[in-house]
């Protein structure tokens, strides 16, 4: 693959959102956000709830159009959703009446795929998730982690070339989404994909991605874009480091900074940290 | 049943009553106990009846004896199954056509905001209404034959069925429509798989109350106009004053409505295996 | 007065006083017996408030109250119900025609007949006037309507005996009384049975003549309406009884000598029936019909309210064959009605040459 068309893999460029909301006249979610990245890079978009980079991942999912600007992946214009493309948001839903396995071959029935095919495939993601007893469980027979498995499977059974996460760790207990950051590493490692998870936990941004964006509050943009030192593969330990906690220190810092903006966004933020404000 | 009681019985009724007292309060009482008691205190009332309308010397025009209404009822039973034909045909049909009008008008509401803000108060508003006194005026515009009750019986309930159809396809959870449009899945795909299995226990129970509907909509309909049926047999009864003949008559009406009823429960429960949450 | 809903309640009570200027005031006919004091009596009637049940609100309104009565008139929904009603007491006397009397009596509901109001309760199979059935015979294969909790119904079977019709070539239908005037007006059935003096003066008074072929005219006698009540009423009570049936006997000698103050008072009483032209020509038609009924000579020779036992002897012998069970016990008829407060008001030569003069406008309809 040529190298330019590698290094753009994703594309975004002055890409901007306004929301039409009736009595609350327009809304601007998004605000002039350029970025590119690069084939197999893991990227975090990081900032505080409500800001619009849920917004920015449906764009790029083809979930919602944009106002302004261009978005392309693979050099192709997004114009709706793609099956190069593979989705995870904060909520599993899994289809209640179905089981693990089933949940995890609905996209291929939505594709029209042989589902035997795929089935074996199915069966290994799963297994390797460590769902292995539970392939034939409904959902409400599995715990929220399990479920949120179910959905990494589903999400990677269709073989997407790029993923998209929507804090999707961000509703389980802290135990458990530790355990999701590394399961979710080793399977972005084993099949080589981009991504692209968004989050508003500063840790976790920076021990899962190669590079991290902040985003400001509504309407967002960009203030930082941070590489992301350490090597992989990466375990929990690494959290107790200095040099990561300096690194989570210096983006919260960078986020507090874009809270007190001129154009009048007050913190309310509880990472406040008063020596950097003002 | 297995007590080794100390003193062997030689009066008859000693061994009944420890057998009984072992059986209810052995493990079978708990099996038997759902059917147990409501026959039981069925049972019970119809004694208290049979009772005090002897006693008192009702005339058997008032309230007639259940010992009087068994003997009617085993005396023109023949009769009564010949009446119980057109009636439970007439509802069958009103029933059907009542679940495909109102499952397809809540399919159009479900699509159309439009069709939605138009239609939906209205219906809430229709359901207020007391049916009953539209019926004459059913007989007014369609005659006195089979069409007029079918037409009515299914006019009532046709409105149990659109409300919870719309409801069930409104309470749809967004996410999952969301994942079936990611997964770049067809508004028929969305509809089928996603958004029509997620409506069913919605429509069912809605189509529940239509069966009891439909019923009571053709006896009040063959009360207005009728040449046989079971609403037409109670009429002709009471007019010769039979109020025995009367009870009959309601007894095999509320049997078949229990039948019918059981029907689409067993339908419910059926579907539930395929889209079950069980 | 509240209206609308044909339950009508007076201000309870009248002062000694009052009592007194009324009796004095009041152009009565008969003696008053002292009713102890101003009681409410529940009455039914056996239909709607219609013409010929005009004198019930003109004893309400002119008869009753002298005698310290406050009469409580309910609308009916046929004399079978209102046989029941006041044989389980929720009403403590009303309006049964005579054959549903019978019959109630027949299966044990303690009722007795205190007077026989008019003599004919024009049963009978009623056509539109431009029908091509013209006697009875001609229904032979026709589509005839009824309501089945109607008092004529159940006397088709003998009608059609006596006309030497066979009931089984004819088609049925059961209808509600909503329906059953418009059923036929509108053609979707060749004819009804029903009470002419209540159907035919309704449809009349919707400019739609209709012919009757009555089942007295076949012979089958079908006396009229009766003032109904319990046994035990007339035995713990018969002074209250026949200040009811004078009080009604009194109100419909009334409307016989005075029928345009009558309906007056039925207007005012039930203001429904004075919204349109159309319901004040179906009251007066109504009580013209009735009225044809009462024409009789039962009446001329023995005055009103006389129940005759030939007639309700013939009429228990219909009840017995088409309606009981074979083997089932006849009623006694000294059960069924008294002729103890009947009799005492009666009406001059002049008086009923009036009443034939106005009511043969009714004759053409009524063969």
């Amino acid at each position: 693959m040529p190298v330019v068309e590698r290094e753009r893999y994703v594309e975004v460029a002055e890409v901007s959102k306004v929301f039409r909301a009736g009595t609350a006249g327009a809304i601007e979610a998004v605000s002039s956000v350029s970025f590119t990245l690069p084939r197999g890079q893991f990227v975090a978009v990081l900032g505080p709830s409500g800001c619009g980079k849920s917004t920015l991942l449906m764009m790029l999912g083809g979930l919602e159009a944009v106002t302004s600007g261009h978005i392309a992946v693979g050099g192709a214009p997004m114009t709706g959703p793609r099956t190069s493309i593979g989705i995870m948001f904060q909520d599993p839903t899994l289809l209640p009446w179905k089981s693990a396995l089933d949940n995890v071959l609905f996209p291929l029935r939505v594709l029209k795929r042989p589902l035997d095919t795929y089935r074996s495939g199915a069966q290994l993601l799963l297994e390797r998730v460590g769902l292995d007893g539970f392939m034939h469980k409904k959902p409400h027979e599995l715990s929220g982690g399990m479920r949120q498995r179910v959905a990494i499977c589903r999400t990677l059974v269709y073989d997407p070339e790029l993923l998209l996460m929507d804090e999707p760790f961000s509703a389980l207990d802290a135990i458990t989404r530790d355990e999701m950051n590394e399961l979710l590493l080793d399977l972005w490692q084993q099949y080589t994909k981009t991504a692209l998870f968004v989050t508003h936990s500063i840790r976790e941004a920076v021990f899962l991605a190669d590079r991290v964006l902040v985003m400001t509050r509504r309407p967002s943009t960009i203030v930082e874009d941070l590489t992301i030192p350490f090597a992989r593969p990466r375990s929990m330990v690494l959290g107790e480091s200095r040099e990561f906690n300096e690194i989570c220190g210096h983006l919260r810092g960078r986020i507090e900074q874009s809270h007190n903006r001129p154009n009048g966004h007050r913190a309310e933020t509880t990472l406040a940290r008063p020596e950097l404000v003002g | 049943m297995t007590a080794v009681y100390p003193v062997a019985p030689r009066i008859g009724i000693a061994p009944a009553l420890l057998a009984g007292k072992a059986v209810l309060t052995g493990p079978r009482l708990r099996q038997l106990r759902p059917v147990i008691l409501p026959l039981a205190t069925a049972a019970a009332v119809l004694l208290v009846w049979q009772i005090v309308v002897t006693g008192l010397r009702v005339p058997a025009v008032i309230l007639p004896p259940p010992i009087a209404i068994g003997h009617e009822l085993w005396r023109v039973l023949p009769v009564l199954l010949h009446h119980a034909v057109p009636t439970t045909l007439d509802t069958l049909m009103a029933f059907f056509t009542a679940s495909a009008l109102g499952v397809g008008l809540a399919i159009a509401i479900a699509y159309s905001p439009f069709l939605r803000d138009m239609i939906y108060p209205n219906l809430v508003l229709f359901q207020l209404i007391p049916k009953v006194a539209l019926a004459p005026l059913f007989v007014v515009w369609l005659g006195i034959g089979s069409g007029s009750r079918v037409a009515f019986a299914a006019f009532v309930s046709f409105f149990p069925v659109v409300i919870s159809a719309v409801v069930g396809f409104a309470n749809i959870e967004a996410s999952a429509l969301r994942l079936c449009r990611s997964l770049t899945g067809s508004e028929w795909q969305c509809f089928a798989m996603v958004r029509f299995p997620f409506a069913l226990p919605a429509i069912f129970s809605g189509m529940k109350i239509a069966m009891t509907m439909a019923v009571i909509g053709v006896i009040i309909s063959e009360f207005i106009s009728a040449q046989a049926g079971l609403g037409f047999y109670i009429l002709y009864a009471s007019s010769r004053m039979e109020t025995a003949l009367i009870f009959a008559a309601l007894l095999v009406l509320c049997v078949i409505g229990v039948a019918l009823f059981g029907a689409v429960a067993l339908a419910e429960e059926l579907v539930h295996r395929s889209y079950g949450r069980r | 007065m509240t209206p609308g809903t044909g339950q009508m309640t007076m201000r309870r009570g009248i002062s000694r006083r009052g009592f007194l200027t009324w009796t004095a005031a009041s152009a009565a006919l008969l003696p008053m017996p002292a009713v102890a004091e101003p009681r409410s009596v529940k009455f039914t009637l056996a239909w709607l408030a219609q013409g010929n049940f005009v004198y019930v609100f003109v004893a309400h309104a002119k008869t009753m109250k002298p005698r310290g009565i406050d009469l409580e008139i309910t609308r009916g929904f046929g004399s079978m119900a209102s046989a029941q009603g006041i044989a389980t007491g929720q009403f403590d006397f009303g309006i049964v025609a005579v054959p549903p009397l019978i019959l109630s009596v027949a299966k044990d509901l303690p009722l007795i007949a205190l007077a026989t109001c008019d003599y004919d309760s024009t049963m009978g199979v009623g056509v539109l006037d431009d029908s091509p059935i013209l006697k009875p015979q001609d229904l032979a294969g026709k589509k005839i309507a009824s309501v089945p909790t109607s008092g004529e119904f159940p006397f088709f079977p003998a009608y059609a005996d006596k006309v030497g019709l066979d009931a089984n070539s004819i088609e049925f239908v059961h209808v509600d009384n909503k329906v059953l005037e418009r059923v036929l007006m509108e053609k979707q059935v060749d004819a009804i049975t029903s009470f002419a003096l209540g159907s035919g003066s309704m449809m009349l008074s919707k400019s739609v003549p209709s012919r009757w072929m009555l089942y007295s005219a076949a012979g089958i006698r079908n006396h009229g309406q009766t003032i109904a009540t319990q046994r035990r009423t007339l035995e713990t009570d018969p002074a209250l009884c026949e200040a009811i049936t004078d009080g009604l006997l009194e109100a419909l000698a009334y409307t016989l000598t005075n029928p345009q103050d009558s309906l007056e008072l039925f207007r005012k009483e039930v203001p429904e029936m004075a919204l349109n032209p159309s319901s004040k020509e179906f009251a007066r038609i109504g009580l013209g019909m009735w009225q044809h009924g009462i024409d009789r000579p039962e009446a001329h020779e023995n005055g009103l309210g006389w129940s005759d036992p030939a007639a309700y002897a013939e009429t228990t012998d219909l009840v017995m064959r088409y309606l009981m069970e074979p083997g089932a016990k006849r009623p006694d008829p000294d059960a069924i009605f008294t002729n103890r407060f009947a009799g005492k008001i009666k009406l001059g030569a002049p008086q009923w040459t009036d009443v034939r003069a106005r009511v043969s406008e009714f004759d053409k309809y009524l063969s």
